[in-house]
């Protein structure tokens, strides 16, 4: 997980700024030149994302049904991972999760109800674009 | 009206974002390439502490987060007489342009999408500080 420990959510980072080496990543990781963060943080990332794939895996069914609470996760995991995934250099999942939370919310905000098949299927469709994009191989199968 | 402008010099950087993974992202870009002193908040609440003690030059602010949201902190920051001239971008991934309109006619200095370029997030929070004229520093003279 790169959810950092406590003293992560508040600290100054003017180490970061003044010394590389002793910088908490810059010691043990190689800095990717390209994307500047270190590929250690980028493997973690890509390596929880099939778990978290799966965790919409499991709530969609939820959602599709009338549960407010699995749709609300829905959208805000699908909203995090859409402001996270281009900078972790999987852009693919950013813009599948862009489509699974608009159509989300376009549906909540036309009172169309969530049980709009077509809807589900662009989302199934969508989560399918996302596990691809992380190679893993038991892509969810959801309608 | 003429405006006066004054050259905002960046030091010290307060990032409030909810997400983990864009906090270390954001924090390691601004430090190590913006090579400004960063402070982190991980909610609305977190960031009212820190801006206690703390008066960044900046307040990069997410618009979407659990308990109280970006915009609400951003009411209470411009209400308060310390820490209202201080500029605030949003950085979100809502950027539609009804939303982007919205963020600028609540004032803020600007607004940055998610995802960033970790590479060139200082050098767009450089681009829009370039273009603010902070409210104190306009005058009208006659």
């Amino acid at each position: 997980m790169l959810s950092g420990p406590k003293e992560h959510q508040v600290r100054k980072s003017q180490m970061l700024a003044t010394s590389n080496k002793e910088s908490e990543f810059a010691v043990e990781n190689e800095i990717n030149e390209c994307h500047l963060i270190p590929k250690q943080l980028i493997d973690e990332y890509a390596q929880e994302m099939p778990s978290r794939l799966n965790r919409l895996r499991h709530l969609i069914p939820q959602a599709a049904v009338g549960s407010a609470e699995a749709l609300q996760v829905i959208i805000d995991e699908a909203h995090k991972l859409r402001g996270t995934a281009g900078s972790f250099g999987l852009p693919a999942i950013g813009v599948a999760m862009a489509e699974i939370e608009d159509l989300l919310v376009n549906l909540g905000n036309a009172h169309l109800g969530f049980r709009d098949s077509g809807a589900w299927l662009m989302i199934d469709k969508a989560l399918w674009m996302a596990k691809d994009a992380v190679g893993d191989k038991h892509a969810p199968h959801l309608v | 009206m003429i405006i006066q402008e004054a050259q905002m010099n960046i030091e010290t950087v307060l990032l409030v974002d909810d997400d983990p993974s864009i906090r270390c992202i954001a924090e390691i870009s601004l430090a190590q390439v913006g090579k400004w002193q960063v402070s982190l908040a991980d909610s609305g609440k977190t960031a009212l502490e820190v801006l206690r003690s703390e008066k960044p030059d900046l307040i990069l602010l997410d618009v979407m987060m659990p308990g109280m949201d970006g915009p609400t902190l951003f009411g209470l920051i411009k209400d308060n007489t310390v820490l209202s001239h201080t500029p605030v971008i949003f950085i979100t991934a809502k950027v539609q342009k009804h939303e982007v309109d919205h963020y600028h006619q609540l004032g803020a200095a600007g607004v940055i999408s998610k995802p960033f370029d970790p590479m060139k997030l200082p050098s767009q929070i450089r681009a829009i500080m370039d273009n603010y004229v902070c409210p104190e520093h306009v005058r009208d003279r006659q």
